[in-house]
């Protein structure tokens, strides 16, 4: 019995949605979700993008700069290096801050001063940018790490630069999101007919299958199209840049949708649909009160 | 036009203004140059006519975006 995301009352012996782990490791997610909606799949996908909060350097002042790059140049370089994230749920967001641009609460100060005093060229990476808070520092894989590059100096050239990293998401700018890519698959055989392949001769030679194939069953030759069936098994691969583990970004993303259905239900329960039709999940203004 | 502006009374008291001096680099040989506003744009040493403004000493700020 397959499981209906509108109407959640559970068959006996359904346990609702379920998730499978198939690999998990530092920076990869990999799991099948099933018994559930390809809407509910789909959301989760979108928030892990778009709606999971980290930090990034969004303020650049620069004091002194030589080097052969521009200032924008460099301030959208510095916006894009991913920092640790972990603690950006004690952080505030600078809209619902009380200070006027930045202050402990809703920002974490990061300096870069750098001069090139030798005959060869010096390489300025993440790991120059030094941070007032111990949590929020640059991405490194490990020790061996060199760090993002962000510029070279030559000899007598200055860098000197503030940064204020604040918490964002990535529907704001792309920077903020958690993710470099979420693999989404449903259906690896094609059964409901959602996309046709173009061929030339001969579908099965000219389109491989998907590693997600041997999940489900191979349809047998001349198999009749169901079209009443609903996708129900989908295979995600959850990639992160390093700002937050991919677990964070799962588990977060869970509570972000949980906090939107929220509030959808109290507005609901409030004026009962009657009054003003509610905004919803439309209104930016609204989302933003509600902290994403 | 401006029959609403009390008309311009002499300042007394304040310094004459002086025309400022700003510092530019000769393109050609890299010396600093002290040029006034309505002076010849020429570089002192060398006579270059191709002079460069220097970068501000303010802090300029950028949304990193």
């Amino acid at each position: 019995m397959a499981y209906n995301a509108y109407n959640p009352t559970l068959e006996s012996g359904d346990q609702g949605p379920q998730i499978h782990i198939r690999e998990i490791n530092d920076e990869v997610l990999d799991f099948v979700l099933s018994n559930t909606d390809l809407s509910v799949a789909n959301a989760l996908r979108r928030v892990m993008i778009a709606e999971v909060p980290t930090i990034a350097i969004d303020i650049v002042q620069i004091e002194k700069n030589t080097s052969v790059l521009a200032d924008e140049f460099l301030a959208h370089r510095l916006g894009l290096i991913p920092l640790c994230s972990s603690t950006v749920d004690r952080m505030k967001y600078t809209r619902d801050c009380n200070c006027i641009q930045a202050c402990e609460n809703c920002t974490v100060e990061l300096t870069l001063d750098m001069c090139c005093q030798d005959d060869d060229t010096m390489e300025v990476t993440s790991r120059n940018l030094l941070s007032n808070d111990p949590n929020v520092v640059p991405v490194l894989t490990d020790d061996n790490d060199p760090g993002i590059l962000i510029v070279k100096l030559r000899k007598g050239q200055e860098l000197k630069v503030n940064c204020l990293a604040k918490k964002g998401v990535a529907k704001e700018h792309a920077k903020w999101s958690p993710v470099s890519a979420v693999g989404f698959e449903y259906d690896p055989h094609n059964r409901l007919r959602h996309t046709q392949y173009w061929v030339e001769q001969d579908e099965k030679e000219e389109w491989p299958l998907s590693h997600n194939a041997p999940e489900e069953p191979e349809p047998k030759p001349g198999e009749p199209f169901d079209f009443k069936a609903e996708p129900n098994r989908f295979y995600f691969r959850v990639e992160t840049v390093g700002s937050l583990r991919p677990e964070e970004v799962f588990l977060t993303s869970i509570s972000v949708l949980q906090d939107k259905l929220g509030t959808m239900q109290i507005k609901l329960d409030d004026d009962g649909g009657q009054d003003e039709p509610s905004d919803m999940g439309y209104g930016a203004n609204d989302q933003w009160e509600n902290g994403y | 036009m401006n029959a609403g502006n009390p008309p311009q009374m002499p300042t007394t008291g304040m310094p004459i203004s002086m025309p400022v001096a700003m510092v530019y680099l000769c393109a050609d040989c890299g010396e600093d140059n002290e040029i006034k506003p309505k002076e010849p744009i020429r570089c002192r040493t060398c006579g270059h006519r191709v002079l460069y403004k220097k970068r501000t000493a303010r802090m300029v700020q950028f949304e990193a975006r």
